[in-house]
């Protein structure tokens, strides 16, 4: 009987001993296990949120990834240097999140809001959380509100309304920031916030847009986050929600933003890296399988709030890098499903000196034609038409089919339309000036100027044209109309143009 | 009010929750709550484990929950409110109404059932129309029939989709039920506005699922939409008209969720249950003998591949497939369907009469015979063919432009007025052209008509 009792009480202890686990207490608290790889496993912190911040002896900062049944998977937001097993690791009640506000126009900040200008701190006293839901569908409202790129192409055939989510995507070395920055450098004076954000970028690229930046006055309505190439994959991870964050306390205050991902390629790649040091499973591409959901639900946060909710909006242009020119691939064609529409630039039409290098054929805007302008619409319904319809016939042509003259005419009038689209970086246009070039070259009154010389021409024409009639530019650009007998006004200053040009 | 039992998270992945319970475990499928403060938030069993524990699928964001948290059994899957109480109204994955006209009391149905049995179910023969030339002509729809447009991203689903509520949607006496799964919140917005504008809204239900929503939410969706209009199917013995946008997503959300169970990805990363998944869904949507379901399915075709696993699997399914192809909208065509990808079952001469049939075989046989032709052509120039082929060239040339056609839904985008041709009109129309009738009538004139009779040239 004794021995029996004796026996209970060994299996007890046995049982006890099996059955221990690291606790004595540490609800938000717990000890680092092993570290390697930028990735932690911790144990204890039992009270510990999903996606909270977890802060550890020395001032580092990780991220609560995977809550598992005995440990904590958690990826850490600064470097890894003096980490040992056995730190540790405290929860901080706090889900990440950044100082927001006026004071971070013209500032460069990383991922977690802290400056990397040398500038002065930034106070912090508003923060934001970096994940937020997306406006709901009844708090949005119809995107019918042009915000212009400055560049001919764009706002003539794939138009951006405000709230709208363009993707530009295409080869590297295509021009794909260059249409970025130029679209924020068209902003100033216009009430635009603009919010750039460099995901996995060199330093001397981001160095470089935030000096274009600055030579154009456009920092005083920017704030830069950055994370560069060197920084751990979840800080890159991290930027574009931060990005957001930042953009969405403009939005929700009534404002109207603009926000640059700088490139979501590198982003699904620093995810991927994430997941795959977290033992996560992988799909295509060896990315895991919410990586549509990543993007998808950043995105979703662009929108065009309704009236009830401020009426703000938050305009996205995701940039996307192919390799080859293969948007058929998984990333681009993901990205591609969730934005409003795609500007595709193709480095062979780069290499050919059509830049901006828009592949007009596969570029699309889904929502901006409700966006645009009177005038604007009035003069550009044909233009993608027009251009397709000329590529196709041009390629046809190209193997000796007998060629009506409908058909020469079409060819006459794509090639010089092609050639009034071509236009430089940092040289955003009018809209006046935009919608006179259009009418002109979409009624063909250029038939008689050489395809080479249709550029000169035309700035010829408009720099004319502002000194001798500003009258009816300042009301093209201020009432954003066009009728019809401004058509016939033009017709007639361009020939009396042409004269004058003769004599 | 059944009894319910209280079991406690003990790990979160991603969207993966594993609850443990210790003496009651709640079915598959069945719906709990996790209680987190003031706030609740449902997840739903996927699967038992060993030990007592459930793994579920969190249909809410899991940011911010916690190991521990209580999580209570409700003895139910999800219900979803059905009958006329929804129509007109707009709920979420859940069957929740967001649309603020206040709570829904009456009936409400489990979003899981089999689907109807051999012999309830009953095919369908009869023709349809919907306006729109090519789609008409070579790949007729039919009533009670499963429908199937494709399309990679960004060639125009959604706008077709769109266009086919515009115009069926606005002419149907029935109830209609529009399901968005995994689709932008901003076309969903526009979508409530555009059907009520058009009044179409009165006899329509809709349910939305966006891609913000987690890929539970996203795939429940479907279910939750199916389970009304089968309702209304069933019930009321109606002709319900169903509209998907997107299948995929629903495939899409399946793949997120094999993935996070951990679970041995299949043929280029999807769930190894894909065709299962798909088929209790796809099998549902069918007609039976007290009603009939006509479905349009928006099917997005990822990287442009049609022998991706998903919409391949998808294709078997349905009785017309309408293929939107990336090499029609380079060269402007909108619609930008490929007439020789494109399909239906119902284009037999039995069914559509003997003019249709020969009509779009001839058709479908001048645009093949130019495809071939191109090879030669690029080699070889124009010069090379004989007249014969040279006339078939131009020919099917103006017949690829005579099935660009102005939508009504597009009208802002491209400035045309759209255009609604009958079935006669288009049919008399392709024979002119095939016939040599236009053969003086330059091919740019054929863009964005209507028949041929918007051609001042063509004397008929």
């Amino acid at each position: 009987m004794e021995k029996h009792e004796f026996s209970f009480i060994t299996d007890e202890l046995k049982e006890q001993i099996r059955s221990f686990r690291f606790d004595n207490g540490m609800k938000d608290a717990g000890r680092l296990v092993a570290c390697g790889d930028g990735v932690l496993t911790i144990e204890g912190l039992t009270n510990v949120k999903n996606g909270e911040l977890i802060y550890i002896n020395g001032g580092k900062y990780a991220l609560a990834m995977n809550l598992e049944e005995k440990q904590v998977g958690a990826i850490l937001l600064t470097n890894a240097y003096d980490l040992s097993e056995g730190d540790l690791a405290y929860s901080t009640g706090r889900i990440v999140s950044v100082p927001v506000g006026d004071e971070l126009l013209g500032r460069v900040v990383n991922p977690l809001g802290l400056p990397l200008d040398g500038g002065k701190p930034i106070p912090g006293e508003k923060l934001r959380n970096i994940e937020a839901p997306a406006p709901a569908i009844f708090d949005r409202a119809k995107v019918d509100e042009p915000l212009y790129t400055g560049i001919m192409a764009l706002d003539s055939m794939i138009p951006i309304g405000k709230g709208q989510r363009e993707l530009i995507i295409g080869d590297r070395q295509t021009g794909k920031t260059a249409i970025a920055v130029d679209a924020i450098l068209n902003q100033k004076g216009k009430d635009v916030i603009c919010v750039y954000v460099a995901i996995g970028q060199k330093i001397a690229s981001v160095n470089s847009v935030i000096q274009t930046l600055k030579a154009h006055d456009a920092m005083d309505y920017t704030v830069v986050v950055c994370s560069t190439a060197s920084e751990t994959a979840p800080l890159q991870y991290l930027a574009p929600y931060t990005g957001t964050a930042i953009a969405e306390e403009f939005m929700y205050s009534g404002k109207d933003v603009l926000i640059v991902y700088d490139d979501l390629s590198k982003h699904a790649v620093a995810y991927r890296t994430i997941s795959l040091l977290l033992k996560r499973p992988s799909g295509r591409e060896a990315y895991p399988g919410d990586i549509f959901y990543i993007h998808s639900r950043l995105l979703e946060r662009s929108a065009k709030l309704s009236e009830k909710m401020g009426g703000g909006s938050l305009t996205a242009l995701p940039i996307i890098e192919t390799l080859a020119g293969d948007i058929s691939a998984y990333i681009p064609t993901n990205v591609i499903s969730i934005t409003d529409g795609q500007i595709y630039l193709e480095s062979e039409l780069f290499h050919s000196g059509i830049r901006p290098a828009v592949n007009v054929g596969l570029s699309v805007s889904r929502v901006g034609g409700s966006a645009q302008c009177k005038a604007m619409k009035k003069v550009s319904g044909q233009v993608r038409l027009d251009l397709a319809h000329y590529r196709e016939m041009a390629q046809f042509s190209q193997f000796g089919a007998d060629l009506d003259l409908a058909t020469m005419a079409v060819l006459g009038k794509g090639a010089r339309l092609t050639e009034s689209l071509k236009q430089n970086q940092c040289a955003p246009k009018k809209m006046c000036d935009m919608v006179v070039s259009l009418v002109i070259t979409m009624k063909d009154w250029l038939s008689d100027i050489a395809v080479k010389d249709v550029n000169p021409f035309l700035d010829g024409f408009l720099r004319d044209l502002h000194l001798n009639h500003p009258e009816l530019t300042d009301r093209l650009e201020r009432e954003q109309t066009f009728s019809d007998e401004d058509a016939d006004k033009i017709k007639e200053y361009l020939t009396q143009y042409k004269e004058s040009r003769k004599a | 009010m059944k009894k319910q039992y209280i079991g406690k998270i003990i790990q979160i992945i991603g969207s993966i929750v594993d609850v443990k319970f210790d003496n009651h475990l709640p079915n598959q499928n069945e719906l709990l709550h996790v209680l987190d403060g003031d706030r609740m938030v449902d997840v739903e069993v996927l699967a038992h484990r060993p030990g007592g524990v459930c793994r579920c699928i969190a249909l809410e964001p899991t940011e911010g929950l916690s190991r521990g948290l209580q999580v209570e059994t409700t003895g139910t899957s999800i219900t979803v409110p059905v009958g006329e109480q929804v129509v007109g109204r707009v709920v979420n994955a859940l069957g929740k109404p967001v649309d603020g006209k206040g709570e829904m009391t009456g009936e409400y149905h489990s979003i899981y059932r089999e689907p109807p049995s051999l012999i309830e179910q009953s095919p369908a023969t009869e023709i349809f129309e919907t306006g729109i030339k090519v789609i008409d002509l070579l790949t007729p729809y039919a009533k009670g029939g499963k429908i199937g447009l494709f399309g990679g991203a960004g060639v125009g689903k959604t706008v077709l989709i769109q266009e086919l509520i515009s115009s069926i949607a606005t002419k149907h006496n029935g109830r209609s039920v529009f399901i968005g799964v995994g689709e932008r919140s901003r076309e969903g917005y526009e979508m409530i506005e555009e059907m009520t504008q058009s009044g179409v809204l009165q006899n329509t239900s809709l349910v939305f699922g966006q891609m913000n929503e987690s890929p539970g939410a996203r795939m429940r969706a479907a279910f939750t939409g199916l389970t009304m209009a089968e309702y209304f199917r069933d019930v009321n013995r109606q002709d319900v008209l169903l509209f998907i946008d997107n299948i995929f997503r629903y495939v899409q959300a399946g793949s997120e969720i094999s993935a996070l169970l951990g679970r041995m990805p299949s043929a280029v990363g999807y769930q190894p249950t894909l065709s299962n998944e798909l088929g209790q869904l796809e099998e549902r949507i069918t007609s039976t003998k007290q009603g009939s379901i006509t479905s349009i399915q928006a099917i997005y075709v990822p990287a442009d591949d049609l022998t991706d696993p998903a919409p391949a699997t998808i294709f078997s399914h349905l009785d017309a497939t309408t293929v939107l192809s990336r090499k029609v909208v380079e060269q402007g065509i909108y619609p930008a369907v490929d007439p020789l990808e494109s399909s239906s079952r119902i284009l037999e001469p039995h069914i559509v009469g003997e003019l249709h049939y020969n009509t779009a075989k001839r058709a479908v046989e001048t645009l093949q015979r130019y495809k071939e032709l191109q090879d030669i052509i690029a080699i070889l120039g124009m010069d090379e063919l004989n007249a014969e082929d040279k006339l078939l060239v131009y020919r099917a040339r103006k017949l690829q432009r005579f099935f660009s056609q102005p939508f009504a839904v597009a009208s802002v985008y491209t400035g045309f007025e759209g255009k609604y041709v009958p079935l006669e009109k288009t049919i008399e129309s392709v024979n002119a052209i095939l016939d040599g009738k236009c053969d003086d009538i330059p091919e740019s004139k054929f863009y964005f008509i209507g028949d041929l009779s918007d051609l001042e040239e063509y004397k008929g």
